[in-house]
């Protein structure tokens, strides 16, 4: 409630400012307030319209819809282009924006968001009340059932919070991990493709096999580092993907689990390719490239990596030469046989205070339709959530390796022995945490036995503030 | 009497006038701003959801419970204290050759100054890319001479002096306020000072070096406060690695201010770089009436 | 200042007493001895630019690369085989031409209410005497002590209520209310010009404020330009300040644009990025170059406190 009263006297008092110094100071062009409210044009949404201004005449004119998509680029124009060529009673008004933290913080500070939203920090978004639960809609909706849908069930928890859930996955939101091997870099250091690592420490005999010096020990090839993509919180990464790796939960009903012996255990095996190399030049390599989807990788320099969804359609199209293939994450030795998945990725958001939220959720549903899924995976290689479209997937313009890659990531949700994913109030921090824990050790500046410890105190501290009532 | 106090009111009034435009801005856009900030030190604010007061809570976990705190401020410090310097003195030395004659001076002093007027996104990338591990214009020679290459950007030690060098760099500004200062020395000074027998050193010392200090005093302050501040630069080359030996000061502010939702420690964190900022100012401006020396006055 | 006592300004007498003949070979020798050290002077100069100019010259090179060439050991400056199609590309992928324009539009607006309102406010701090200026002053050199994450926020909201997000406003009107740096920079100018020269207007019944327009301004026109061309500069740079108020990518500035670029440009295709990457940033980079190359003496001379010569 005090909540909602605050932000009423915010939007109060905005007019108030606005109406006085406006005349002065020229037109404001923050965002188009739609004239009429239009009925939901795709006819499923029939949740209660909430917005204001519903008194005005219905069907005169399109309902003009904010939507900041995350990603500001041609795809994503072209999905917008093809929701208004399906949806004529709705209009798109596309920000195209980077979603920089400060920028949306300072956006719902003010109160000044839009209707939908993608590739934010959820789940910090969500527990402080920031979208709208969109179960009620769901409901309407049979194939986007949270349970037995045509998206897997996972996906959908990984944007819930205390039962409700606030997004519907789309864009590229698969299983997030994949371990990809160079094959040719593997052979020519006399490894049998056949029998790829499953355990870490067969990881790290192919990794030293792999890696090659010159004289003066610069690194001409690199066997494995695995740091250097999805599991290194720097580049939102998905550092939570070691515990899952190892079997647990780091996070479960609101209690942090980290200061156990499992986590001892993964941060040496982390420090035991750092100590191998030596973590400068490990990380000299990796800076060296620099780039999204041109890492050392797809350069040829690194013999295996884990990595996101959408990298094999990408290496293929930087270097259609190489020959790799992505599989589950190595695992434990203690736990030899078991496929690890971790789930993750984006979703639609629709902002509580979003003005036209039944035209927002008929977005958020063209985003993971099959139409929109087709464009997503021809112009950047991501894989939709979408089973039934993922069973259309055409693969044949692929070599073979590249198709058993792609087709990995699209099954691995329902394949997968084990599934995890996470739901955590603070993931800024703990990302930025886990950072810090993996650099410190790396560096030799942090034993395991202390990280595993200062995380397990320091986000114990942090959590309860996050959550408590306001 | 009275006349005196009417005339000591108007001439305030009239300073005041003039400087109206800066006190109406002030008000506006920073006192009612620090205000803001200043209550939200003392709350629990995500900025999303309304501020709950918590007292000194802030600060005392900042001052007794943040090893973070520690390690940006003494990074920044390292900074302060080697960077500022650093940039002075390469600036001071620059300007001063530039000022010399010589062929194409006026082509030597776009060189220097280009560094500080490209914009700064360009330099990260042109950095980086001269950093670059394998492939940049140093390591890859080195690398193909059979020698190690240079982690300039991926070691904790060389991280620091990597982007130090970088602001040596592009300290064009301070060349260009330096060298106008220079010109600016009236030439009889030097005239009188050479009849009277006074070598090359002696002049320097004391006529380039006291006509200038007007100007010295403005960069080391803006230098000094620019530094304190220093966000851009680390934020995009090095985003505060690697292992935090660039985190500074700033950086960690930003994270907690929109990274770990947390505003109020953000705030009381700015608080006290404000204050620290303010104290070494305040001591380097007190001692400027000893050191500066304006000749209008 | 003692410095400065001790050096008798008035001493001229010793040299009158030489012949015309060896007056002539001295001078010929002194003319030998500026032109040698003139030429090593130059020389060193140029190492040293030389070394400062490298960046833009691996930025060039970079710029007209193939792919191929840029990951070769080891680097090459001078490209093999040009690829002028980095430049045509990087700049169709983001519109430069558009930003180009939209960093003008706003940086005009910026430089004239940064130049005009400090320019009076640091005459009030320099050239007139009242109780308290220098505690005032003292708290304008203090708000440059701000850190801007403090302010940040609270003025975001302002900005908010007045209806100015995803506009130039936020960024072009505080620029009116005198900027801190540019204030102290011009204080330190106008402290330089004699005091003599405002008492006698006084004297002949000029009011302030016409001091101000017609002999102080007209003094200080070069470092009118300086601070113009500083602030110029800044909008041109500015990161923070484009990021969090515009949302638009229509709206985008220059900077703005060279992230974009190098965040999301590589997203849809990978090949030749670094090249890429280079050629924006080279022509980011040449106009405020050649702006700078040919207003260096205003530049310069504006620094230079012009109104005091000799």
């Amino acid at each position: 409630m005090d909540k909602l009263t605050r932000r009423a006297f915010l939007r109060a008092s905005g007019f108030a400012g606005a109406a006085v110094l406006l005349a002065a100071c020229g037109p404001a062009t923050t965002t188009t307030p739609a004239a009429g409210e239009a009925a939901p044009a795709a006819g499923e949404g029939t949740a209660p319209t909430t917005a204001p201004g519903a008194a005005a005449p219905a069907g005169q004119e399109p309902v003009t819809v904010e939507w900041w998509p995350g990603w500001p680029n041609p795809f994503m124009t072209t999905v917008g282009e093809l929701f208004m060529a399906a949806n004529p009673g709705i209009k798109l008004n596309m920000v195209l924006n980077y979603p920089e933290k400060e920028a949306v913080l300072a956006a719902v500070a003010s109160d000044t968001t839009p209707d939908l939203i993608e590739d934010v920090p959820y789940m910090e978004l969500i527990v402080r009340g920031v979208f709208m639960p969109i179960d009620e809609r769901l409901a309407n909706v049979p194939d986007l059932a949270v349970k037995g849908g045509d998206i897997p069930d996972s996906l959908w928890e990984v944007f819930a919070w205390e039962g409700q859930h606030y997004g519907i996955p789309s864009v590229d939101t698969a299983g997030r991990e994949g371990f990809g091997i160079n094959l040719t870099v593997a052979e020519e250091a006399g490894l049998d493709v056949n029998n790829l690592p499953v355990t870490w420490s067969e990881a790290f005999e192919w990794h030293k096999k792999i890696t090659q010096y010159d004289a003066a020990g610069n690194v001409l090839m690199l066997g494995f580092d695995p740091m250097a993509e999805r599991t290194d919180a720097c580049t939102d990464g998905d550092p939570w993907m070691w515990p899952h790796l190892w079997g647990f939960a780091y996070i479960k009903d609101g209690v942090y689990d980290i200061d156990r012996p499992e986590t001892v255990e993964f941060l040496t095996v982390i420090k035991q390719f750092a100590d191998d190399v030596g973590i400068e030049k490990i990380d000299g390599l990796n800076t060296a490239f620099a780039a999204m989807n041109r890492g050392p990788f797809d350069a040829g320099k690194v013999g295996m990596r884990i990595t996101y969804p959408s990298a094999p359609a990408e290496t293929y199209r930087v270097n259609p030469d190489h020959k790799y293939v992505y599989t589950y994450c190595p695992v434990p030795d203690n736990r030899r046989g078991i496929k690890v998945q971790t789930a993750g990725g984006h979703a639609g958001c629709i902002m509580a205070q979003a003005a036209h939220p039944d035209e927002a959720f008929e977005l958020a549903k063209f985003l993971v339709s099959p139409e929109a899924c087709e464009v997503f995976f021809k112009e950047v290689g991501w894989v939709g959530p979408r089973l039934s479209w993922q069973q259309t997937l055409d693969l044949s313009t692929y070599p073979d390796h590249v198709a058993q890659s792609i087709r990995y990531f699209s099954e691995s949700l329902t394949k997968a022995d084990e599934v995890w994913w996470n739901n955590d109030p603070i993931e800024g921090i703990t990302a930025d945490e886990w950072n810090r824990v993996f650099e410190g050790v790396r560096h030799g500046e942090l034993t395991p036995e202390q990280g595993a410890k200062e995380m397990q105190e320091k986000l114990t501290k942090e959590l309860a503030p996050a959550l408590e009532e306001r | 009497m009275i006349d005196v106090a009417r005339r000591e009111r108007q001439r305030t009034m009239q300073g005041l006038a003039f400087a109206s435009p800066w006190v109406i801005g002030f008000l506006i856009f920073t006192v009612y701003p620090l205000l803001a900030s200043a209550y939200y030190s003392l709350t629990r604010y995500d900025v999303i959801r309304a501020p709950k007061f918590v007292g000194l809570e802030n600060y005392v976990e900042i001052f007794t419970a943040d090893p973070l705190f520690r390690l940006t401020l003494a990074n920044t410090v390292y900074f302060v204290v080697i960077g500022v310097p650093a940039a002075f003195v390469t600036a001071w030395l620059i300007a001063n050759l530039l000022n010399q004659e010589m062929w194409g001076r006026s082509v030597w002093r776009t060189v220097f100054f280009l560094p500080a007027i490209t914009p700064i996104v360009a330099s990260v990338m042109v950095w980086l890319w001269i950093y670059n591990t394998q492939f940049g214009i140093i390591n890859g020679a080195l690398i193909a001479r059979g020698l190690p290459a240079i982690p300039f950007l991926s070691s904790p030690k060389l991280a620091k002096p990597s982007i130090i060098l970088v602001q040596c760099w592009a300290s064009g500004n301070s060349v260009v306020i330096f060298l106008a200062s220079l010109q600016d020395v009236p030439r009889q000074l030097y005239e009188a000072a050479t009849i009277d027998g006074a070598n090359a050193w002696a002049r320097f010392w004391k006529i380039t070096i006291p006509m200038c200090t007007p100007q010295m005093l403005f960069v080391l302050l803006t230098d000094l406060i620019g530094t304190f501040q220093s966000f851009t630069l680390p934020w995009l080359l090095t985003e505060g690695g690697p292992n935090n030996a660039t985190e500074l000061y700033s950086l960690y502010l930003f994270r907690n201010a929109f990274v770990f939702f947390k505003m109020g420690y953000a705030s009381a964190l700015a608080w006290i770089l404000f204050l620290i900022i303010g104290l070494v100012s305040f001591a380097i401006f007190r001692s400027s009436a000893r050191w500066v020396f304006y000749r209008g006055e | 200042m003692a410095a400065l006592e001790s050096l008798p300004v008035s001493a001229g007498a010793k040299r009158a007493s030489l012949d015309p003949v060896t007056k002539a070979a001295l001078a010929r020798q002194r003319r030998r001895k500026r032109r040698l050290r003139k030429l090593l002077l130059t020389l060193l100069v140029a190492a040293l630019g030389v070394l400062f100019f490298v960046p833009f010259l691996w930025m060039l090179s970079t710029s007209l690369k193939f792919d191929t060439e840029v990951y070769r050991i080891p680097p090459t400056w001078i490209p093999q085989t040009v690829r002028w199609a980095n430049y045509p590309e990087a700049l169709t992928y983001v519109p430069f031409g558009r930003y180009f324009g939209n960093t003008m539009f706003y940086a005009a607006f910026t430089v004239a209410g940064t130049v005009f309102s400090s320019a009076l406010v640091a005459y009030s701090f320099s050239r007139l005497q009242w109780k308290q200026r220098d505690l005032v002053f003292g708290l304008i050199l203090a708000t440059m002590m701000v850190p801007y994450q403090v302010t940040m926020i609270p003025q975001y909201l302002i900005f908010k209520r007045l209806g100015w997000l995803n506009t130039y406003l936020p960024m072009i009107v505080p620029s009116y209310f005198g900027m801190p740096y540019f204030i102290f920079m011009m204080r330190q100018f106008f402290m330089t010009i004699p005091m003599e020269l405002s008492d006698a207007a006084r004297i002949d019944g000029c009011t302030e404020f016409r001091i101000f327009t017609t002999i102080i301004l007209p003094l200080a026109k070069p470092s009118l330009a300086a601070v113009g061309l500083f602030r110029f500069m800044d909008c041109w740079n500015d990161y923070m300040g484009p990021l969090i108020y515009l949302r638009d990518t229509k709206k985008y500035t220059v900077a703005l644009g060279l992230q974009y670029l190098r965040q999301y440009g590589n997203a849809a295709s990978a090949e030749q990025m670094w090249p890429r990457l280079m050629a924006a940033s080279t022509v980011v980079t040449v106009p405020i170059m050649l702006l700078y190359f040919f207003t260096q003496r205003t530049f310069v001379e504006g620094i230079a406190l012009t109104g005091v010569k000799g």
